[in-house]
């Protein structure tokens, strides 16, 4: 007797497939490689180096002050916050004393550059989650601080205004003008802007409880700033660790507690950037009321030759914490210089979050973690 | 009940968005510039295409030793205050706008102009050598149209006129 055969139950066959190096919300050239099981992801690995430009190698071949112009390149939404870093660190092996008012004038450019970049952030979140028009709101208003920016640095987005031992040139007072008009109007455009999308249902149902990262998984990865502190760590490097003008200064460090959802969801990403934009403005105030006068720039030798000794020095950057590690061997260019940078740390989470996520959910994840990709690959 | 409440703060949160675009639309100002036919006033520091006067320049190579991207060559000859440049080429390809070698020119010969319409025809003219083919010399005779005709370190303080005068 022949027993026919039995047909195989249906059963669905993973797909491999390529989101980007040139999709919309991968923002950049980022090639995340899903393995799909029909509308669920069961692995997503994110494929970097689209964007590798041998900033590592270059810079042991470029003087120190002219490595500034590398960096902008960098964190290309937050260049001041980088260059910053970078000539901080140089500072600090070469052991260079920054006047004051110097310093100021680094916080007062930093902190609007801070607004600009996390404007971005929130704007290009909400796009990836089809809202188009607080793009267009938030574009708006980084346009006015980038007009703020452009008129101390000349540039737009990158913007180099930061040298060894001070900034370029002088703060004019038509900046602090146009800073003191643009923070006047500035809350109120921002409470429209929660109107606008923050507190959107619709939003909220695509953010809350989506790409929940718990606190101790966070630290395990490395991760900093705003992800870090929406996953309810209480860790800011410009408060816990100080450095220039900040102890100085009074304001407060947001982090997530979870109001729309679990604690460390896209959300609370989401909100703790919005939080960080008011802590900003309450900074920007403070230091437009403290401007000392004095000197812009410190007196440094045309050709830097800082004594052979290694440094570590890291600062808090919009996406968390830019590092910069230098040795010196006395000579005219660094011996070794490596870039710890916060998006490339940021990003090695996606993979262990996004298991039995839907596509549509993971792009969600994908945009709250506001990665760029010239600091991932640099 | 769930469900009902959902849709209903869907609806307001909704109404509430569309709230502030109305009051956009009937009472903000559109700030876009149509910019071919109008042009935004640049601000005096504004970093635009780099050029130099080499009438005034010595070629003493700082801005060429200075610069990150080597997009500057120089030959000179003579000496002391006969001393003047036969070649002073700057790659446009290259250069990165970053104005350090303003910064070092002892001559202020050197200056970011406010042209910033970069856009080449033929990519060996991006490549411009400034003795062969000269800017106008820095006088208020003869200002370049998008250039300021001045050295930019002796304005410094005026951020009115300078730059914005040509």
């Amino acid at each position: 007797m022949v027993i026919p055969a039995q047909p195989k139950p249906l059963q669905g066959e993973p797909m491999v497939i390529y989101m980007g190096p040139q999709h919309p919300s991968t923002h950049g050239v980022l090639q995340v490689e899903l393995h799909t099981d029909g509308e669920i992801v069961n692995r997503a690995i994110p494929r970097i180096g689209f964007l590798h430009r041998c900033k590592e190698k270059i810079g042991e071949s470029v003087p120190y002050d002219a490595y500034v112009p590398y960096t902008d390149r960098m964190d290309y939404l937050a260049a001041m916050n980088t260059n910053w870093a970078w000539a901080s660190a140089v500072e600090k092996l070469a052991a260079i004393e920054v006047p004051e008012r110097a310093e100021y004038i680094r916080v007062y450019v930093a902190e609007f550059n801070r607004i600009a970049s996390h404007l971005v952030a929130l704007a290009t979140y909400g796009l990836d989650l089809g809202a188009w028009t607080p793009l267009l709101h938030a574009f708006r208003e980084r346009e006015s601080v980038l007009d703020i920016l452009e008129e101390l640095s000349g540039g737009r987005l990158c913007f180099g205004y930061m040298r060894i031992g001070g900034v370029a040139n002088d703060i004019t007072p038509r900046s602090i003008e146009m800073g003191k008009a643009f923070l006047k109007q500035f809350r109120a455009k921002l409470d429209s802007l929660n109107e606008l999308l923050s507190f959107n249902h619709i939003f909220i149902r695509r953010a809350a409880n989506i790409g929940v990262i718990p606190g101790e998984q966070a630290i395990a990865y490395g991760m900093t700033g705003p992800m870090l502190r929406a996953s309810g760590v209480d860790w800011d490097m410009r408060r816990d660790e100080p450095y220039s003008i900040y102890p100085k200064l009074n304001f407060d460090v947001p982090v997530g507690q979870g109001l729309k959802g679990k604690t460390g969801d896209n959300w609370d990403r989401y909100w703790v950037r919005v939080q960080e934009m008011y802590e900003s403005m309450k900074i920007l105030e403070q230091v437009i009321d403290g401007l000392p006068e004095g000197e812009f720039r410190a007196k440094v030798p045309a050709i830097l030759r800082p004594p052979a000794a290694e440094v570590y020095c890291r600062q808090e950057c919009p996406r968390g914490e830019v590092a910069f590690y230098l040795i010196s061997d006395g000579g005219k260019t660094p011996y070794r210089m490596k870039v710890r940078g916060p998006s490339f740390c940021n990003l090695s989470i996606l993979e262990t979050i996004s298991k039995d996520m839907l596509i549509a959910d993971l792009v969600s994840t994908l945009g709250s973690f506001d990665i760029v990709m010239g600091e991932v690959d640099r | 009940m769930n469900i009902l409440s959902e849709v209903w703060s869907g609806f307001t949160t909704t109404l509430k968005g569309m709230w502030v675009t109305g009051r956009e639309y009937l009472t903000g100002k559109p700030i876009t510039v149509q910019y071919p036919y109008t042009k935004r006033e640049m601000p005096y520091r504004f970093r635009g295409m780099l050029v130099n006067d080499v009438s005034i320049c010595n070629g003493c190579t700082k801005c060429s030793r200075v610069c990150p991207v080597n997009c500057i060559e120089i030959e000179a000859e003579g000496k002391g205050k006969e001393r003047h440049v036969t070649k002073w080429v700057l790659n446009y390809q290259k250069c990165c706008w970053c104005e350090l070698c303003v910064e070092v020119c002892p001559d202020t010969s050197l200056l970011m102009s406010h042209d910033y319409e970069t856009v080449f025809t033929d990519r060996n003219k991006m490549i411009r050598d400034f003795v062969a083919d000269p800017i106008p010399p820095f006088t208020d005779v003869n200002p370049k149209p998008g250039t300021n005709p001045y050295p930019k370190k002796e304005n410094e303080g005026d951020s009115e006129s300078g730059r914005a005068a040509a």
